[in-house]
């Protein structure tokens, strides 16, 4: 299996909302947000683009909760600037540099920087005053914090946003040719998306297996009896063994009674 | 250096919002003849990338523009973002090769800039960044063939 960063529409949709921010004209509001359940590859997809493009990331951590001088130190190292310690003197300093480097700015886990105002609003500052897209990535109750009345002013900035969804059948139709060269027909794609739960672990897990079931049959196509075969790879046997029938997902279940 | 020159442009027609041209001309640092002819240069490669817009009669606006980086600026990027990684790692998230993602962490520790966490090998060769707060921000460049 080739080791690939594959663009599915969660990455593409991650790189569309960057390149929008990036091309709005400056006078325009260039927040952006990407959300997402756990595990669907948000972090991937920021490694991926950070590695490929012009641009900062910072990750929040729980402690900037406290004051807002430690998230104000820690985006100016990211930009490899020393704080001088004093909250007003920082700012001004932050707004200079990102405005300087003109490039986006990511936050990861900004849902600790929405939970506080002090973080939120300061965040807010430096997008209004240096005119560089700042991009929010946190988890999916993001948007409930957002939709608040008190953030409104924030949520009227955010003028690109984008959800991280689960592997849809054609990101698993484009995801088994790149990483194993196997075709993936139209009726055994929605069986392989229920089966990994549109988790790309999984689908990891389960394309290992297909290859080998594919190799060994000379074809170079996920066949349903192959499929069905590679997805006890997915469920394991051992697991199956220890866990009742009861605690397996539901949509797990549903795709194996169908397929017998 | 032509990717010095046109940082500064861009940087000086960012700073400046909207402008005329001999406006950017005269407000761009350049010292000599030889820097104001490659800042010229740089003007009309930006206006080519559609970096630099028209923006009304003989007005001008900066327009930030995705840009494309070096295989060996992605694969510096990715190990800073990464921190602790392994040679398959970086040839993942930046497509470059084998070889050349090799040859790369081989100089960057010679450089001391990288050092072996554990393991030797391709994919369970681990690595990471010396000192990732204070790791520079532009990939370190070989010397002698950059």
């Amino acid at each position: 299996m080739k080791d690939l960063v594959v663009p599915t529409e969660n990455l593409q949709g991650f790189a569309s909302v960057a390149e929008a921010l990036t091309t709005k004209p400056e006078r325009l509001d260039r927040m952006g947000l990407i959300f997402g359940k756990w595990g669907l590859g948000k972090t991937t997809a920021l490694e991926w683009f950070f590695a490929n493009h012009p641009c900062f990331y910072v990750r929040s951590m729980a402690a900037w909760q406290r004051s807002a001088n430690m998230m104000v130190e820690d985006i100016l190292a990211a930009y490899r600037v020393e704080a001088r310690g004093r909250l007003k003197l920082d700012v001004r300093e932050l707004v200079r540099v990102v405005k300087k480097h003109g490039v986006p700015l990511f936050i990861d886990e900004a849902d600790r920087v929405v939970r506080r105002a002090i973080l939120i609003e300061t965040v807010r500052d430096v997008h209004d005053l240096s005119r560089v897209p700042i991009i929010l990535i946190a988890q999916e109750d993001v948007m409930a914090l957002l939709g608040r009345r008190d953030m409104g002013h924030i949520l009227s900035r955010i003028t690109e946003k984008y959800e991280f969804r689960e592997l849809s059948v054609r990101d698993i139709q484009r995801v088994a040719p790149a990483l194993c060269g196997l075709a993936v027909g139209e009726k055994v794609g929605p069986f392989i998306r229920k089966v990994c739960l549109g988790d790309f672990r999984l689908l990891n897990a389960f394309l290992l297996r297909a290859e080998e079931l594919c190799s060994y049959n000379k074809t170079s196509e996920i066949t349903a009896s192959i499929a069905k075969t590679a997805a006890e790879a997915v469920i394991g046997p051992a697991e199956r063994a220890r866990e009742p029938e009861a605690e397996r997902p539901e949509a797990q279940r549903a795709a194996l009674a169908a397929a017998g | 250096m032509p990717e010095g020159i046109t940082q500064k442009v861009r940087e000086t027609a960012n700073d400046l919002g909207e402008f005329t041209m001999d406006h950017l001309e005269e407000t761009i640092p350049v010292k000599t003849l030889k820097e104001l002819r490659a800042a010229r240069n740089a003007i009309r490669r930006l206006i080519r990338n559609n970096e630099i817009l028209p923006a009304g009669p003989d007005r001008y606006r900066y327009q930030a523009a995705m840009r494309e980086l070096s295989k060996r600026a992605r694969m510096w990027r990715a190990m800073r973002i990464k921190g602790t990684f392994t040679q398959k790692d970086i040839m993942r998230l930046t497509g470059a090769s084998r070889p050349h993602v090799k040859k790369y962490v081989r100089y960057l520790r010679r450089q001391g800039l990288v050092e072996a966490v554990a393991g030797q090998d391709y994919v369970r060769g681990l690595y990471r960044l010396k000192d990732p707060d204070n790791a520079p921000l532009e990939h370190p460049k070989v010397v002698g063939e950059a």
